[in-house]
């Protein structure tokens, strides 16, 4: 199994300098929607209960 | 007695498990990248999904309490100068929504189609199978969006009908889902060659039995799934990574080898 396997994978040169450039740039682009979805707190802050009532209580 | 072997859509699903069986490292690559897929898709998209339900309700709150009672002009309120940074916000959360979704669906799905491709016996490279693949994804997000625009809007209608006039079918919601369907079926069909028109191009006597015995070996595996985990779930979360996702590269393979077939010939 595992000398078939080595068979295999030398014989799957399948990926040249550019497809490795392009899974680097995938794995950039997943990290910083990572950091995007992570973070969507601060970039779309929803008001507390605290903030609505002191704005309502503002109004009036 | 017709020879069932000789038809074309039995003699690539022979070859299939044949190329599946001298190709298991690149099965084994494709059914984690599968399994990643799934938690990635989760991971990625709940947080916006979330965030956009949250400004939903707020949304609709203030809207309400604006309106108050007279539920007329609401689209001027929403765009008007106090509910428009809102409903900016909202439309600029939905927008991201669907980059995220594609975004993910395009890496995680491109990679395990372009694996199938290897394994049917095609020679393209990654970058130019990506490339085509987010091209083509861009078509069906659009028809995706169409969708669910109607969809939304449908849902709303049928909500006012069935207070007006209970029991009344939902006819339009059955044609919105078969639409959805079909849309379904001819993204997955165009992903083999990366051509959106192979659904029409493909004669019916080759797409409908190929359809068929796809949706047969996957509901196949999905019943020895669910008989194994009403003995044992965790033997089912093993068994679900070992049978559905393999299962899931074998359909991808064999459509990929399906579709190259008549499209080579023709």
């Amino acid at each position: 199994m595992c000398i078939k396997l080595k068979k295999e994978i030398s014989s799957q040169k399948t990926m040249e300098k550019g497809d490795w450039k392009l899974i680097l740039i995938i794995v950039i682009l997943l990290v910083i929607i990572a950091l995007v979805t992570m973070n969507m707190d601060k970039l779309f802050p929803t008001p507390t209960v605290q903030q609505a009532l002191t704005e309502a209580i503002n109004k009036t | 007695m017709k020879d069932l072997s000789k038809l074309l859509v039995v003699k690539e699903l022979i070859n299939s498990l044949k190329l599946i069986k001298t190709n298991l490292l690149l099965l084994v690559v494709a059914a984690i990248t599968d399994a990643t897929f799934f938690i990635a898709w989760g991971f990625f998209t709940t947080p916006v999904k979330d965030k956009l339900v949250e400004h939903s309700i707020l949304l609709s709150n203030k809207l309400s309490s604006i309106v108050a009672g007279k539920p007329v002009g609401l689209l001027n309120h929403m765009l008007g100068p106090e509910l428009s940074p809102m409903t900016m916000k909202l439309l600029m959360l939905m927008g991201m929504l669907f980059l995220v979704m594609y975004v993910v669906y395009v890496i995680f799905q491109g990679t395990t189609w372009w694996l199938a491709t290897q394994i049917s016996g095609q020679k393209l490279k990654y970058r130019q199978y990506m490339l085509g693949f987010a091209k083509i994804n861009l078509i069906w997000l659009g028809g995706y969006i169409i969708y669910k625009i109607f969809d939304i809007a449908l849902g709303i209608r049928s909500i006012v009908i069935q207070a007006l006039a209970p029991g009344t079918p939902n006819i339009a919601g059955k044609i919105l889902l078969i639409a959805l369907i079909f849309l379904g079926l001819a993204a997955f069909l165009s992903y083999p060659k990366l051509k959106a028109k192979t659904i029409i191009k493909t004669p019916w006597k080759i797409s409908a039995p190929l359809i068929l015995l796809s949706a047969s070996i996957y509901l196949t595996a999905q019943f020895i799934l669910n008989n194994i985990s009403k003995i044992n779930i965790d033997a089912a979360l093993i068994a679900g990574i070992l049978i559905l996702f393999p299962t899931i590269s074998l359909i991808r393979v064999y459509v990929t080898r399906v579709i190259t077939n008549v499209h080579t010939r023709t």
